[in-house]
This record gives C-alpha cells, structure tokens and sequence, in this order.
C-alpha cells in the first residue's frame, strides 16, 4: 500500500518516468495496468450537457467541474483523457462502467444504493440537494392559509410550510434514467412521478400547468432559473436542504484498487484546496458562464 | 407683531404655499435622493404627531356623535340608510374599478423583459424572506374588543370603533343628569384635539415637503417601471373616483365646484402626503361641517367609521390587483365570476382597513384563495408600488368618506334656506 502511494506521487512528475517503469507497472492491480498502457483514460459521460459539471464550448472544448475533475485525474495517472459520450440517460453512464466500456464515470452521477449494487463509488467530492420547480398556481391550491401559517413552529421541517408536497395526490416530473426517479418515489410516496427526457421538457410541461412540481438537483435548477428569470412569475424554486444528492465518480465492483486510489486522490485534492477551487467557481459563483 | 404672526398662518394654510412645498418636495427627493432621503425623520415626526391625536379624536368623535345623536331621538332608519349606502358604494367602487381592468387588460401586457426583471426581483426577495421570520400576523378582523383598552393601544381600529358606538348609545339613554358631564368632557376633548390639529396645519408645508420629497427619493425603478401600465390604470381609476365622490359632493352642497375642492384641499394633500386616511381625518370633519355646513355630528360619526369599514380606495386597489392577477395567469373570467370578484374585493378591502399598519395586505388572500392565485406574488407586487399607489388610494378613500357624509347627512342649518 505504502509502495503505490509512493509510486503515485512520482507519477505526478512529467510522465517520461514511465517509459522505464516497465518493471514495476506488472506489480499494479490489472485495471490500473489496462488504463496505464493504454495511455489514456476513459471517462464516461452523459451525452446531453448539464452545466455546472459538464458543457460544451462553442469550439467543441468541453468544461465544467466534472470535466476539469477528470483532467486532474488523468494528469495525476500521467495519462491522456477521452470523454465517451454515449449515454442517454444517467442510469446509461453507470452502464458504461458496469460494461467496461468507461474505466470511470465523472457525470454528477448520484450515489444511490439501487446503483451501488452494480457499480462502486467513490466518496462525494460534491453534495448537492434535492430541488423543486413548483407552478406557483397549483402551490396555491394546496398551500395553508396565512392564519394557520403564523401558528407554525419553529422547528426544523424538512417541507416547512410545503406538507403537502408529502400528502397530496400530485403530478411531480423529472428525469428519466437518473436517480432522481427513486428519490421522487421515495421523498413523494403520493404522488405520480412523471419521466421526461430533458429538464426543460419537464419545466414546459410544468408552466402549462400538466405537473405539479418538477423535481432535480438544487444546481441544475438554480442554474435554470437564473436562464429563466421571466417564468419566475409562475414557477418558484424550493430547495430541500435537508435531502442531500451527493455525488461521486462510479467505478466497476470489481476494481477495487482503482477505487482506493481514486478515493485517495479525492482526499488530496481536498487538501490542496483544488476541490474547494472548482466548487467556489462552478458552484457558489455565476462567472463560469462568461468564459 | 401680531399681525406678522397673522400673515405667517395665512400664509402656512394657503392652498398655494402648499402647493409650492409640494412640488419643491418632488424636486428634492428627484434631483437630490440622499438628501431627501434624510428629510424622512421629519416627515414621521410630522405623521406622528398628527395620528398621536387620531386616537382620541376617533374615540371623542365617535362617543359624542352617538351620544347626541341618541339624545335627539335619532332613528335606527338613519344608521340602515348608512349601511345601505356604504355597501352600494363599496359595491359601486369594486365595480368601477374591475370593469376598468377588464378593458384595459394590464396583466395581459407585461413583455418578457419586464416579466424577467420582476422574476429576478422576487428570486432576490424569495431568497431573503426564508431567512427571517414574518413578525406576528394579522389573523383577520375582530368586532368585539376583548379588552378595549388593549385595541386601543395595539390600534385596532375597528374593535375601539364598536365599543364607542355601544357605549355612546349607553350614555345617550342616560338621564340627561348623569350622561351630560361625560359627554361635556368628549366635546371638550374632541375640540381640544381639533385645536391641536388646527395648530399643526401651520406646519403643513414643512411637513409636506419633507414628506413627499422622502418618498419620492425611495422611488425605484425596477419593478415599479415594469407594472407601469397597471400604475397608470389605477391612477386614471383613482382620478375617476376622485372626480365622482367630488361631483356628489357638490351637488348635495349646492355651492360652487371650486369652493367644494378649496374646502377638501388639506384633506386630499394630508392624504396624498402621508399615506394615512387617519391624519387626515380631522381636516375632512372640519371641511364637511364648518366648511361645506354638513351636519356635524353625522360627520362626526361617518368619518371616523368609514375609514375603517368604507375604505373605498381599498377596495379599488383591491380589485384592479384580482383582475390583474387572474389576466396574468391566464385565468378565464366568466361572467358569473364577475359578482365574485366584486364581493371578494369588498370584503379583502374592508378586512384590510381594519389591520394595523401594513399587515392589511395579507387580507389579499380573502380575494385571492377562492381562485388559488399566488398571494406571496400579489403582497409582493403591491408592496413594490405601493409609495405611488398608497398616497392615490388614500386620498380616494378620504373624498369617498366625504361623499358618503354628504349623501346621508340631514340638511344642516347652513343649507336650509
């Protein structure tokens, strides 16, 4: 163990130290080996851009905090990266692993328990929490009348003011193939959830008034409405901050060192302060959207 | 030295030196908004001291009116004619104001750019608002006071009104002996706090100027440009009520259309300055009475009573707001929900009055929940034009409360001839 991590450091310094590592590269894990020779890593990803982690440039560079998350790695390895892109729905990117068709999956891919048991994950390098786009009419039928609402307490409430998100029979839409199918099903036992295959064909379903609420990811949701500010009118974001989505790279079951060595590369980026970086810039700022 | 001391009051109440402060105020407040901004503490001490005399004016007023009235022998007709007449007036108001929404359709224009710029307001305002608590709301109005002297000093209007009204009905079916020293101590008061006010007129222009040019120093652009459609209907529908309850007002006095307007000049500038029908309450007494010869005691009852359950500009506001709402959502108005509307817009208007300060707007959601619309969004659009809106409607409801006087008052000595 000591001996890989020792060897990892030096891989950090320009990479023709390989050329004569030949030797020691047989004493790797055999998934470490494959992505070594090869020279490259394979990083798979969601076809469809999904800003603040992953988008496209106008010349066809990628961005975003997963993408530059998955370069830091494959410098660390000393390795070139690719992005494969296949997949149409997040529950295709956990497949591309599973398959061994990716090596690893950085795609603000959320660890849920149902996708554990096919794939493994690393710690989260990001939380982020469960959001509502509610149609500020509908939210108007169920929500409690004023008087009622000032006798409220205080106490912490996951839903506060919102109960009736949990109670009623209503039509909550999100998207289909990602983890937020199961989290809708779970936090909204009541309610119908609705697929879609992109967010912004769930949020147009809501404005005409189909849904209820649509329910995603607190950073995708906050980064619609501020593309959106003109429909704020008619729908209102709510964030759920006591349900969390956190969100972390997806290795194969089997590859249990690549796995170590992730989670420990994770950790030293922590440290150096590179993860707190790219959360301050994609996450809490708006200035990526200028670049 | 005295007659400089006579020239400076005249000076001070004339409609002209008003008029002047007034505009000079607006100049401020637009050319130099720091400084205006500065001139607010003034401007409050000013309101201050003119709704400090409110409360016993209201209670003095009110106690004596009924309490003479009930010792003339006055007639339970006279107080169903007064009923009638405010609930065909509010009915008559919410009426006006809905039809002229439903033609003009401002919630039908609001473009994408001043939808964006209002959506982006109420992100802002959303984001805030979760982090502080509401201070205690305004649960809806009470009649009966539990402990009047608890409403009288928590200011609920509407509670201390009822309790002056059944103890001046009380004391009026005293002997004359045992009422009189009672109603002998009101009238003192009741002229006392009109000395008061008397005095404070003087102060009228410094008070204005300060006022208005505070207020116009706060005014924003932002949201307040984006609704400006909806702000020039209510304006155009406040001209309109205005010019109808003045109309009234000069017919039943059957004296000249300039004397009616220089008689209620105090009331509508005091209105239009402070934002509060109460301040001006004194000045609309004195002008019905002395000025245009109503019948005191019937002004005496009236004014007081109808600001808080006759709040026609209120009622107005209320429901250009429902009719806005319901075109920018998008929601069918059929005709049969028309008379809801009118009745909604009724009862939100009277329901706001009745609460203390600014938790009036949350009554919104009596005209709001029957046809869910978002209420946050309304109580937040209102309260974001609310320094241009606050000022027109309150001088609606001080003309419409004259107009009401003038309508139920008997013939005064005055006008008999």
């Amino acid at each position: 163990m000591v001996q890989l991590l020792a060897f990892v450091i030096t891989l950090s310094l320009p990479s023709f130290v390989l050329a004569d590592s030949s030797t020691q590269l047989s004493s790797l894990a055999p998934e470490l080996e494959r992505i070594l020779s090869r020279g490259e890593l394979i990083v798979g990803m969601h076809k469809e851009d999904s800003p603040p982690f992953f988008m496209q440039n106008r010349d066809n560079t990628l961005s975003g905090l997963d993408v530059e998350l998955a370069y830091e790695i494959s410098r660390s390895l000393g390795v070139s990266i690719s992005f494969l892109r296949d997949a149409e729905t997040f529950d295709e990117v956990v497949d591309m692993v599973k398959e061994g068709r990716a090596d690893i999956a950085i795609s603000s891919l959320s660890q849920t328990p149902k996708r554990a048991l096919f794939v493994s994950f690393t710690k989260p390098y990001v939380e982020l929490h469960q959001a509502l786009l509610l149609n500020r009419l509908k939210a108007s039928r169920y929500q409690v009348d004023i008087g009622q609402e000032a006798s409220r307490t205080e106490e912490e409430n996951d839903f506060a003011g919102y109960e009736w998100l949990t109670t009623s029979h209503i039509d909550i839409g999100t998207i289909a193939g990602s983890s937020y199918i199961d989290f809708a099903h779970r936090d909204y036992p009541k309610a119908q959830v609705v697929p879609f295959d992109s967010f912004s064909d769930a949020a147009a379903s809501l404005l005409v008034g189909r849904l209820d609420a649509v329910l995603y990811d607190d950073a995708f949701v906050k980064s619609w409405t501020t593309h959106n500010t003109q429909e704020i009118l008619f729908v209102r974001p709510l964030v759920i901050s006591n349900r969390r989505d956190p969100i972390a790279i997806a290795v194969h079951w089997n590859e249990r060192q690549l796995l170590s060595w992730l989670n420990t590369e994770l950790e030293a980026l922590e440290s150096n302060g590179t993860l707190k970086k790219l959360k301050a810039y994609y996450l809490e700022s708006e200035d990526w959207r200028e670049d | 030295m005295k007659l400089s001391f006579c020239y400076f009051q005249k000076f001070c109440l004339h409609p002209l030196t008003l008029v002047l402060a007034t505009a000079s105020g607006i100049c401020l407040g637009l050319l130099q908004p720091t400084i205006a901004a500065g001139l607010q503490s003034i401007g409050t001490a000013y309101i201050s001291l003119l709704q400090m005399c409110v409360m016993p004016l209201l209670i003095s007023a009110v106690l004596l009116s009924v309490g003479r009235m009930l010792q003339a022998g006055m007639s339970g007709r006279k107080l169903s004619a007064l009923v009638v007449t405010i609930v065909v007036g509010l009915g008559s108001v919410a009426l006006i104001a809905s039809v002229c929404a439903l033609i003009a359709e401002p919630g039908r224009s609001l473009d994408q750019q001043d939808q964006m710029l209002i959506g982006s307001q109420i992100l802002e305002h959303e984001s805030h608002s979760s982090d502080e608590r509401s201070p205690s709301k305004f649960t809806g109005p009470q009649v009966i006071p539990e402990n009047v002297f608890r409403a009288v000093s928590e200011g609920h209007n509407l509670p201390v009104l009822f309790f002056c009204i059944v103890m001046g009905i009380a004391l009026g079916s005293l002997s004359s002996q045992s009422s009189e020293p009672v109603l002998a101590f009101v009238e003192a008061t009741y002229n006392a706090m009109l000395k008061l006010i008397h005095w404070l007129m003087y102060a009228l222009p410094l008070g204005l100027f300060c006022l208005f040019s505070a207020q116009v120093s706060k005014l924003g652009g932002g949201v307040l440009l984006a609704l400006i459609d909806f702000v020039c209907l209510a304006l155009f529908v406040c001209m309109l009520l205005m010019t109808i309850y003045i109309g009234i007002i000069w017919i039943k006095t059957r004296q000249s259309l300039l004397t009616v307007i220089i008689a209620l000049k105090h009331s509508i500038i005091i209105s239009l300055g402070t934002s509060s029908s109460m301040a001006a309450m004194p000045s609309t007494i004195e002008a019905m009475s002395d000025n245009l010869g109503f019948d005191r005691e019937t002004a005496n009852l009236v004014i007081p009573l109808g600001f808080t359950i006759n709040p026609q500009g209120n009622v107005a506001v209320f429901s250009l707001m429902l009719v806005f709402m319901l075109q920018l959502y998008n929601i069918p108005i059929h005709p049969a929900d028309v008379l809801s509307i009118l009745v909604l817009s009724v009862l939100s208007g009277v329901a706001a009055s009745t609460a203390p300060g600014i938790a009036g707007l949350t009554m919104l959601a009596i005209a709001f929940k029957p046809f869910n619309l978002p209420v946050d969004i309304g109580i937040f659009l209102l309260s974001a034009i609310d320094p241009v809106i606050d000022p027109l409607f309150t001088a609606v409801n001080v003309t419409g409360n004259a107009a009401t006087t003038a309508l139920v008052s008997p013939r005064s000595s005055a006008q008999r001839s």
